[in-house]
């Protein structure tokens, strides 16, 4: 699901030479422009360089997008074309290849080049996604039946605003608070999870 | 945990709003800026965002405990590119645009008429980027003018840079000027925006231009305010 218009201000913000509304838009989509590098490139690090040159491609391109497709979508075609011309550069690599060739076999379907490169993805870390993913889910269906719906209705099914307060049948300022709402209760069971002291800050 | 005080609780709802694209104007600014300078608004906002992918699908967790660093890694190169500025609303709602008192350079909107007394006119698809401390516009323009063979001129989206409007601690330092070629296409944005020292840069050429064989009867360029209805 693509949020066509949750984007439009900020692209046009970023057009507008606010670099800040750039980055808003690359904490929104990092998660999906890297699960679809993930499908083409094995290597975690690669896969978020990658992900990085992608976003900055798109920055410098901001001017020929013309609002014709999504935001998400155009940003799709610059991260497959990226991940191509990366592959493509470590294919003709001989350093790469070689080492490459000494380790594959016939039968083999990922490339030569994904042999040489190594899933950096521990047991731990995968474990501490799927226990965010479960905190997320069981934190939705804590909620009370007016929240549970209203985010439902807004994440999954993509309703505007105006549309929920229709099907529930309350104001429009009501959906934005039940929503917001909703949010931060899921977020407060999240943020212990994610902080860590020792990474990067915010 | 105490709860949080009223004002960390507006921003979220209004950080919320801005997840759904219900800002626009002066509060879309302002909730950028109030990002940008507030740590706790980009953990909010980067919650919120993984929490609607979660809930669409599960492997769209990733690693999120990496995710500050993949921002701050983007944001680095980010400093390091020129501010892109291609609006596609015409000028006049720029020029209303208040920017808190930083003083800012006014952005007139000029057709370049299609003719081919544009000697010194840049050809169709060449994008001058300026920066601080680098080419001034009028170099800018006699670049473009060397660069540019004596043709039909095309309209098209310039990218100029200057001084970000939101300077905070991770302000986009504009650098060293380069120019781009940008490929050319029928004007869909018809507009283009130009310094308005440019302006005075081709007004001083304009008596040059007079007595060559390239003058148009009239008096070669004009500066028109123009504007193509957006497809």
């Amino acid at each position: 699901m693509t949020d066509t218009d949750a984007d439009a201000q900020l692209v046009e913000r970023v057009k507008r030479g606010d670099k800040h509304a750039f980055e808003l838009l690359v904490v929104k989509y990092q998660r999906r422009i890297e699960r679809l590098i993930g499908r083409m490139v094995r290597d975690t690090d690669l896969v978020a360089d990658i992900a990085q040159e992608s976003f900055i491609r798109a920055y410098r391109a901001m001017p020929q997008f013309r609002g014709d497709s999504a935001f998400y979508t155009w940003l799709y075609r610059i991260a497959v074309n990226t991940a191509k011309k990366t592959l493509g550069q470590l294919q003709r690599d001989p350093l790469v290849t070689e080492a490459a060739r000494a380790r594959s076999g016939d039968d083999d379907e990922t490339s030569p080049v994904e042999n040489e490169l190594s899933d950096s993805a521990t047991p731990e870390a995968l474990l501490a996604s799927k226990q965010i993913a479960q905190a997320v889910n069981a934190a939705v269906e804590a909620l009370s039946e007016d929240l549970r719906q209203a985010i439902t209705l807004r994440e999954i099914e993509g309703l505007s605003y105006e549309e929920i307060a229709e099907v529930m049948n309350c104001p429009i300022g009501t959906v934005r608070s039940r929503i917001f709402r909703a949010r931060e209760a899921i977020a407060s069971r999240l943020r212990p999870m994610l902080d860590r002291h020792d990474g990067a800050r915010w | 945990m105490t709860a949080p005080a009223p004002d960390a609780d507006d921003a979220r709802q209004t950080l919320s709003d801005l997840v759904d694209g219900r800002l626009d104007g002066a509060a879309l600014r302002q909730a950028c800026d109030n990002w940008a300078a507030d740590a706790e608004m980009r953990r909010s906002w980067h919650a919120y965002q993984l929490i609607g992918d979660v809930m669409r699908s599960d492997d769209l967790v990733g690693r999120p405990q990496r995710d500050a660093a993949f921002l701050a890694a983007v944001r680095e190169r980010l400093a390091r590119e020129p501010v892109v500025l291609a609006p596609t609303q015409p000028a006049a709602a720029l020029a209303v645009a208040p920017t808190a008192g930083r003083p800012h350079r006014v952005a007139r909107q000029i057709w370049w008429p299609m003719t081919a007394a544009a000697g010194f006119v840049a050809v169709a698809g060449v994008l001058v980027v300026l920066g601080q401390g680098g080419v001034s516009p009028d170099e800018a323009a006699l670049l473009a003018a060397r660069q540019a063979a004596p043709a039909v001129v095309l309209p098209v989206a310039a990218q100029v840079a200057r001084q970000d409007v939101n300077q905070g601690a991770n302000a986009g330092q504009v650098p060293v000027t380069q120019a781009t070629l940008v490929s050319s296409s029928p004007p869909v944005n018809a507009q283009m925006l130009r310094d308005a020292r440019v302006d005075d840069y081709l007004r001083a050429h304009r008596e040059t231009l007079a007595g060559s064989p390239a003058a148009l009867p009239g008096g070669g360029l004009r500066s028109v305010d123009f504007t193509v209805p957006q497809r």
